[in-house]
């Protein structure tokens, strides 16, 4: 299963649905270009909840973003993350790196 | 390379059934316009043939009524002609003569005179043989029979010569005429009954076969039959025509048609417009079977080869066709595709075949850099890492440092492949060089962070878990830093997980201080780490209970064979699965230690032993490492009793303090080549060191002992020669100047000791280590 992002009614808001791994990083790109772009978007937020799985290239697409979104003066919020990929974020300590909101 | 077989795992079709499918189909929609198109032109040709049939039929029977005219137009004149005659028998009662028969009609009177009422039965000789009326008188006899004589004898001999007059009062006479063809044969036989009274032939009865097949009747105008009513009409004869010419009662002539006869030509026409069109049809299905053939012929034999070509190398993959219609552009297209494919498939044999050298090359600097250390494994160690086929970013090594210490590796870097194991050799390198000096595991960790942070983009980090087990105090140290929980199995005290409390290496440099957890571990303790490759085939706390399988207390061959046996079983399971590496170590009985020689003394410059417990002396860097000097004054200072976590504490804060001083004291090395990297930084601290005439370092240390019972705290002063530094400005830049050397080293001191202070030139410090309560030992 591949991932698939849909924009939210909410600015700035990404919902997330599949399996989040090195072939999502197209359309990670994509999808996430335009809310960069955004002018007066001070956070990117990322819904995870639908997100079965995640692997360290996702985990680097994260830093990637964040690392982009950080030069724009945004911040990347991690939001409901799914209890398998919550404890994946615990493993690689990104709650140090991102705000992680649990649903 | 080999170009996956796309075809292999498809069942076939013979492409020729296939074909023959598509030729039927073809088949189907030519033959069944076809047939349409010939189905409406039979149907329009049998339109055609009927409305011809029906204008023979009409022709025939328009010649039939006009034959029937003439007959029954000369028979009623002949008895009109007869009655005239027989009316000279009695002038008297007539009108004078010359007068027409309509008008002797208009004398019934006379008729009846004549021609009494009555049945007669009359020979064709026109005697009378029987009568059922009154009985005549003879007058009147001869009358008749000379009526019945000349109407039936003069005009048709040779026919039926019975006559009869119609019964009740009308004078009538029944009479009977042959309707002859124009070829002179006998058509019909017309009978009727001839109501002289009112100038009427109303018909009575007419039997014959006509033409062989069929009959004709007579009808009045309401329908009624005058003449023949048996055998019934034929289905379909319609009425003639009124017959006008009669005058005087309306006629119907109605006709019988002999179908078979009148029918024949249109039926031979019919039944050969049939057979032709059945030819027709099945010449037109013949045709469009070859045509549909020929259609697909091309297609087919295309479709074969490119089948074929699938199995065949590249460059000879090229389609044949004798074809010059649209199969061509396709064989034309489909060639260049191939080439183009072709040459696509060359260039990614090559780069693939590079990125394998590449990947062989890495692989094989991995061993080598891994392979020395995982050899060198004592006994009650032993780590691995199960490759898949391809490097995914999982290593694992061993290092043996000073003093009976041992030092770990594990690590996992992000995805997979060359790039995967790029990551991996500057953390091993690192890892390798310190571990040999016994650096500590934050220092390990930070040199591996900058490392990774430095040559790899942001999206890359490696995952890493650092062990350092000093057997000779049972002190085990543990870094991690992204991946799963370890878990140590203490004898007789259960389990502890050690989760990642650090960013994976190469995210970000500085911040937080490195977390490193230490406890002590009593012989029998026995660690198990592993990468995430074990979490993918064992989600959650499967692992640790798939891995210990309540082996905690076995020989740890058997453990680790299980181990063993668990992942492999799980792998053959898995059709992907990331690389997993393990490591499972045991902290052995104390017997048979080794403990690394002393270094010599010669480098010592001077060594007091104060027998109040404190000690001081110099020390020359170009003759004595700071990484040999420290075991063997930490080993001094055991002996006097300084143990457990603050001999652990003193050798990691000595060996700080004493690099500090060494490298910007009396070496003179800036602190800012320190991003360079640690091996730069040695090459160049080897340079300064080879040249260094001279110089030496002053250190002193106090001990501090309750009077029963082990060290409490313990002071240590080390003076350099340098012009020292700013620490004003360092200490108001804490804690943010922790990842900055040369704060990164006074930061830990800092955070180790109880107090730190420096002299006003900033080349001495003193620090102040304490025994913590809450560690054993």
């Amino acid at each position: 299963m591949t991932l698939l992002i849909h924009s939210d009614a909410q600015p700035g808001v990404l919902r997330m649905e599949g399996t989040f791994t090195f072939e999502a990083h197209s359309a990670f790109k994509t999808a996430t270009a335009g809310l960069l772009e955004t002018p007066g978007l001070s956070a990117i937020t990322l819904d995870l909840s639908a997100v079965s799985y995640m692997d360290s290239a996702a985990l680097g697409m994260l830093l990637l973003i964040r690392e982009r979104a950080e030069a724009k003066g945004q911040k990347v919020i991690l939001s409901r993350p799914s209890p398998t990929v919550m404890t994946i974020l615990q493993v690689v300590q990104f709650g140090k790196l991102f705000e992680i909101r649990e649903g | 390379m080999n170009l996956p077989d796309v075809g292999a795992n498809t069942a076939r079709k013979a492409p020729g059934a296939r074909f023959l499918s598509l030729q039927i189909r073809i088949f189907l929609a030519f033959g069944i316009s076809i047939a349409l198109l010939l189905a409406a032109g039979g149907w329009a040709a049998m339109r055609a043939f009927n409305a011809t049939e029906r204008r023979q039929v009409e022709a025939q029977q328009q010649h039939l009524v006009s034959l029937l005219a003439q007959t029954v137009d000369a028979t009623f004149s002949t008895c009109l002609e007869a009655l005239a005659s027989a009316a000279q028998s009695c002038p008297d009662r007539l009108p004078a003569q010359g007068r027409t028969a309509r008008q002797w009609l208009e004398h019934r009177d006379v008729l009846r005179a004549l021609f009494p009422s009555g049945s007669y039965l009359a020979r064709p000789d026109g005697r009378i043989v029987a009568s059922q009326s009154e009985d005549l008188p003879a007058p009147a006899t001869g009358r008749l029979e000379a009526f019945f004589r000349q109407v039936a004898v003069a005009r048709h001999p040779g026919i039926s010569r019975t006559f009869q007059l119609g019964p009740g009062g009308t004078a009538a006479v029944v009479m009977a005429a042959p309707c002859l063809g124009p070829d002179g044969q006998t058509r019909l036989i017309l009978a009727g009954r001839l109501d002289l009274a009112h100038d009427a032939f109303l018909g009575a009865l007419v039997q014959e076969r006509l033409m062989g097949g069929g009959y004709v009747t007579l009808e009045d105008g309401t329908g009624h039959t005058l003449l023949g009513a048996s055998p019934p009409r034929s289905t379909g004869a319609p009425p003639l025509t009124t017959h006008r010419r009669l005058a005087t009662v309306p006629w119907v002539v109605v006709a019988s048609i002999p179908e078979a006869a009148t029918h024949a030509p249109i039926l031979r026409l019919r039944r050969i417009l049939q057979a032709s069109s059945a030819l027709a049809m099945l010449v037109a299905l013949a045709l469009t079977w070859l045509l549909s053939h020929g259609l697909t012929r091309n297609l087919e034999a295309f479709t074969r080869q490119l089948e074929d070509a699938a199995d065949r190398p590249p460059g000879q993959r090229t389609i044949l066709t004798r074809a010059h219609d649209e199969t061509r552009i396709l064989v034309d297209a489909f060639n260049g595709l191939m080439t183009r494919l072709d040459q696509k498939a060359a260039t990614i044999q090559e780069a693939r075949a590079r990125n394998d050298q590449e990947l062989a090359l890495a692989k094989h600097v991995l061993q080598r850099l891994v392979e020395p250390g995982l050899a060198a494994l004592p006994s009650h160690f032993h780590m691995e890492t199960l490759r898949t086929e391809r490097i995914n970013g999982d290593a694992c090594t061993y290092r043996q440092g000073p003093g009976g210490l041992h030092f770990g590796l594990l690590c996992d870097a992000t995805g997979h492949g060359l790039t995967a194991g790029i990551s991996t050799l500057p953390a091993i390198q690192a890892f390798l060089t310190m571990a040999r000096r016994d650096v500590p595991l934050e220092t390990i960790y930070r040199e591996i962070n900058q490392r990774i942070h430095q040559l790899m983009p942001v999206d890359r980090f490696l995952c890493l878990f650092l062990i350092r087990l000093d057997l000779r105090n049972g002190v085990l140290s543990l870094l991690n830093a992204g991946l799963p929980d370890a878990i140590l199995s203490l004898p007789g005290a259960g389990r502890r997980r050690f989760p990642s409390r650090n960013l994976p290496a190469g995210i970000r440099v500085g911040g937080q201080a490195p977390e490193v957890e230490t406890v002590a571990v009593p012989p029998g303790s026995r660690l198990l780490a592993f990468t995430d490759g074990v979490l993918d085939l064992f989600p959650g706390t499967e692992a640790e209970t798939r891995l210990f399988q309540g082996l905690d207390g076995a020989p740890l061959e058997v453990h680790r064979d299980a181990i063993r046996e668990t992942l492999a079983l799980a792998i053959e399971n898995r059709e992907q699965h990331d690389d997993v590496s393990w490591a499972l170590w045991e902290v052995p009985e104390p017997v048979g230690l080794t403990v690394p020689a002393a270094p010599e003394a010669s480098g010592l410059a001077s060594i007091e032993r104060d027998e109040s417990l404190a000690l001081a002396l110099d020390f020359q860097p170009g003759r004595i490492a700071v990484r040999d000097l420290v075991p063997e004054v930490v080993r001094l200072l055991a002996a006097r009793g300084v143990s457990g976590s603050l001999e652990q504490v003193l050798a990691l804060t000595l060996s700080e303090a004493l690099h500090n001083a060494v490298d910007h004291g009396v070496l003179h090395l800036d602190p800012a080549l320190k991003p360079l990297g640690f091996e730069a930084y040695e090459a160049i601290r080897k340079l300064h060191l080879a040249a260094l005439p001279g110089g030496s370092v002053h250190l002193e240390i106090q001990l501090w002992t309750l009077p029963s019972g082990p060290v409490q705290d313990v002071v240590v002063t080390v003076e350099d020669p340098g012009p020292g530094f700013d620490w004003q400005s360092w200490e108001q830049s804490q804690p943010g100047g922790a990842g900055a050397p040369p704060g990164r080293g006074l930061a830990l001191l800092k955070a180790l000791s109880r107090e730190l202070t420096f002299n006003a030139a900033g080349n001495r410090i003193r620090f102040t280590l304490a025994r913590r309560t809450d560690t054993a030992g």
